[in-house]
């Protein structure tokens, strides 16, 4: 009969250390967190200027981003966010949708993943490297968000 | 090339000029080729150099998975790409994520080149080796010339620290008139490339494990004829799975190989030419099953083409899955849970005794 009742205790042990260490130990930043809230967003790969615009959005920790990302270019260009697994390709004069849940706090880059070329923007060369435009993610909040297009 | 090893220079060769082997240059024509057909390349003439055998081991990188360490960077301009102009493709050595430059004094001349660049069409019909040239602080570029409108993929290599590190770059569209892919599957063993032919002998293939594939070289009469010295090989031998997710560059005398996703232990290694001198072998080792298809690049001995110039033998291979045992899986499954509820029961008849049996 003993052995039944150490290998109940090895369960036993192994379940509630898994939820000592979730609830008291794992940082509050680190634990995955879904608001269940929504914000959308319109991403821009201007034409002919190597940006995605808006260079920043803003989002809280939890939400479910939506972007529909339009490349003007008469090429194609790629958007990847590597925080939240995000990698597909923009063909040319089309609209993509990308979907992810912001579960990380901070400062996160998305950029362009397929070669675009390069040229002259008002004055200054930018190239498919320069691509690059930012999420800011923000503590969960209480209050609703200012984000724009929001829906609960 | 500032801070270049003059030893390994030879006082025959400044990467920093243009040159190239561009077999998918504008020497080529625009009309499909043949398996096998003649791909000769245009791009200035060079001076060959010395090389250093290859030695190390070769590790594989997707560009758009590296976050940490040595990366290559591509882009190409000018956009559109359209199939027909000359484009310009740049390649940034760089370490993420500060994405600070790699001093190309700090790379190795590898098969005579500080960097090499592979590149094929989705439908594997169109083939490109060329070499960009040093264009700055750990910036390479090169011109290129589309042939055929359809999606590419493009592989780069370097050698740094006595590791031969190939970056798989996200594939390019190029726009323009006709088809974009034209797949054609054939497993014929013999190909015909100019005034020469070709032969693969195999068996059959099976993935993760050594394969030999050996290739002859003859005249049309069937006489056997050597190869020279391509760029430091007696051949060239660049494998491609046709989802593009798996990439191998073999040279025959040395152990150059890359395998997508893996790093490797001289898996595709080593070509020892026969004493017939017309028979170039290799042992290749397939990462998975699938259809492959093999680029042979070569000089036959004494052809009269420019120096960066070679010919192409293409053949197509079917990689079949290994088979560990002749019994089926299911029969393996059931055997080991045998075994291991034996192993189970001992320990516990060992470890746990049952106090009411006391």
């Amino acid at each position: 009969m003993n052995k039944y009742f150490l290998i109940l205790g090895a369960v036993i042990l192994i379940v509630v250390g898994g939820g000592i260490y979730r609830k008291f130990i794992l940082s509050e930043s680190s634990r995955p967190y879904e608001s269940g809230k929504t914000v959308y967003y319109t991403v821009i790969a201007e034409r002919d200027k190597w940006i995605f615009s808006p260079e920043e959005i803003v989002v809280e920790r939890g939400d479910k981003v939506v972007m529909e990302v339009i490349n003007e270019d008469d090429y194609d260009h790629g958007i990847a966010i590597d925080a939240f697994g995000v990698s597909q390709r923009m063909p040319a004069n089309a609209t993509i949708t990308v979907e992810f849940i912001a579960t990380q706090e901070g400062e996160f880059p998305y950029y362009c993943s397929v070669p675009c070329g390069e040229g002259i923007v008002d004055g200054k060369k930018r190239t498919h490297f320069d691509m690059i435009s930012k999420i800011k993610v923000k503590p969960a909040a209480a209050t609703p968000t200012l984000s724009p297009n929001t829906n609960n | 090339m500032q801070g270049m090893d003059h030893s390994m220079m030879s006082g025959k060769i400044d990467e920093s000029q243009p040159h190239g082997h561009d077999a998918g240059g504008q020497s080529m024509t625009t009309t499909p080729q043949p398996m096998g057909s003649p791909m000769m390349s245009g791009g200035p003439m060079t001076t060959m150099m010395d090389h250093s055998a290859h030695t190390g081991t070769t590790v594989f990188h997707e560009e758009a998975d590296v976050k940490n360490g040595l990366s290559v960077n591509m882009n190409i301009s000018p956009v559109p790409y359209i199939a027909g102009d000359s484009l310009s493709l740049s390649f940034l050595v760089n370490i993420k994520p500060q994405n600070t430059f790699v001093s190309t004094s700090d790379l190795q001349i590898e098969h005579e080149k500080l960097m090499h660049v592979i590149g094929v069409r989705s439908d594997l019909n169109e083939f490109f080796h060329i070499h960009p040239q040093v264009a700055g602080e750990g910036s390479f570029a090169v011109e290129h010339t589309f042939n055929k409108p359809g999606m590419y993929k493009v592989w780069s290599e370097i050698k740094k620290d006595d590791v031969v590190h190939a970056f798989g770059h996200p594939q390019v569209s190029v726009q323009g008139t006709g088809p974009k892919e034209e797949k054609s599957i054939s497993f014929n063993r013999n190909v015909y490339v100019g005034e020469y032919q070709a032969s693969l002998q195999n068996g059959t293939l099976t993935a993760s494990r050594d394969n030999r594939l050996a290739i002859n070289i003859s005249t049309l009469n069937g006489v056997g004829v050597k190869t020279e010295d391509y760029l430091g090989a007696s051949m060239h031998l660049s494998i491609i799975k046709d989802d593009l997710k798996q990439f191998i560059h073999a040279h025959p005398e040395g152990h150059t190989h890359t395998n997508r996703g893996i790093i490797n232990e001289a898996k595709a290694d080593v070509g020892h030419d026969h004493s017939a001198e017309s028979l170039i072998e290799f042992n290749i080792n397939f990462p998975e099953p699938g259809l492959y298809k093999a680029f042979a690049q070569f000089r036959p001995e004494g052809i009269n083409l420019p120096q960066d110039d070679y010919l192409l033998a293409e053949f197509w291979l079917q990689v079949e899955e290994k088979r560990s045992f002749a019994i089926s899986s299911w029969w393996g499954l059931l055997i080991f849970s045998v075994i291991a509820i034996g192993l189970l029961s001992l320990a516990v008849n060992k470890y746990i005794s049952v106090r009411g049996a006391e």
